[in-house]
């Protein structure tokens, strides 16, 4: 499930159901980059078969370590999340030149 | 493991779904074709470790007080590159 940190966060806990110690800190990559390829996303995560026209979440994972290491975010490797079906998947965006540790926040 | 010898433009069948084929020989680089079955995922092998590790590293080291203590962005940069806005 997914979870806002706080009312107005950028942040959400993409929290697994089954495993209640697992969960990851994710951002909308969208909020960030101009040009995120959310259609490339969308295509990559077909095989989940969403439905006709259903509109998808992209998510990117964070690594939020201790100060002073930079907050990072996998922008390579997002996540697909249809949102009435809730299936989806973490895919790879072939040479887009994004990382798996892209310091997201402005300065 | 089986090696098999191909020419530009040669293909290589695996099962029902699966074609890899050599498009381009450039000095030490190969650039290959694949085509695979939706939804059979295809990974540069180093990639793929990487974005693992990245998930497990992901899980293991959020700092909380950092979380708070983070400015929350009101939008997509302006303008500039596809990438993440540069620091400095």
């Amino acid at each position: 499930m997914l979870v806002d940190h706080r009312p107005g966060s950028v942040f959400r806990w993409l929290q697994s159901v089954e495993i209640a110690e697992l969960a990851f800190v994710v951002i909308d990559p969208t909020a960030f980059t101009r040009d995120y390829p959310v259609e490339q996303v969308r295509k990559a995560i077909a095989f989940v078969e969403l439905e006709p026209d259903e509109e998808i979440a992209v998510l990117a994972i964070c690594t939020v370590p201790p100060a002073p290491d930079e907050p990072t975010a996998n922008f390579l490797a997002p996540l697909g999340i249809g949102l009435r079906s809730r299936r989806g998947a973490q895919i790879v965006l072939h040479d887009c030149g994004f990382d798996t540790r892209v310091p997201f926040l402005r300065k | 493991m089986l090696t098999l010898t191909r020419k530009i433009g040669q293909k290589i069948l695996i099962g029902n779904g699966i074609e890899i084929v050599v498009r381009e020989i450039r000095g030490r680089q190969v650039r290959l074709g694949i085509t695979a079955p939706l939804g059979l995922p295809v990974y540069r092998e180093e990639l793929y470790q990487q974005i693992a590790d990245e998930n497990a590293r992901a899980t293991l080291e959020i700092s909380l007080d950092r979380l708070e203590g983070l400015p929350e962005p009101s939008g997509p940069p302006a303008s500039g590159s596809s990438s993440a806005p540069k620091t400095g």
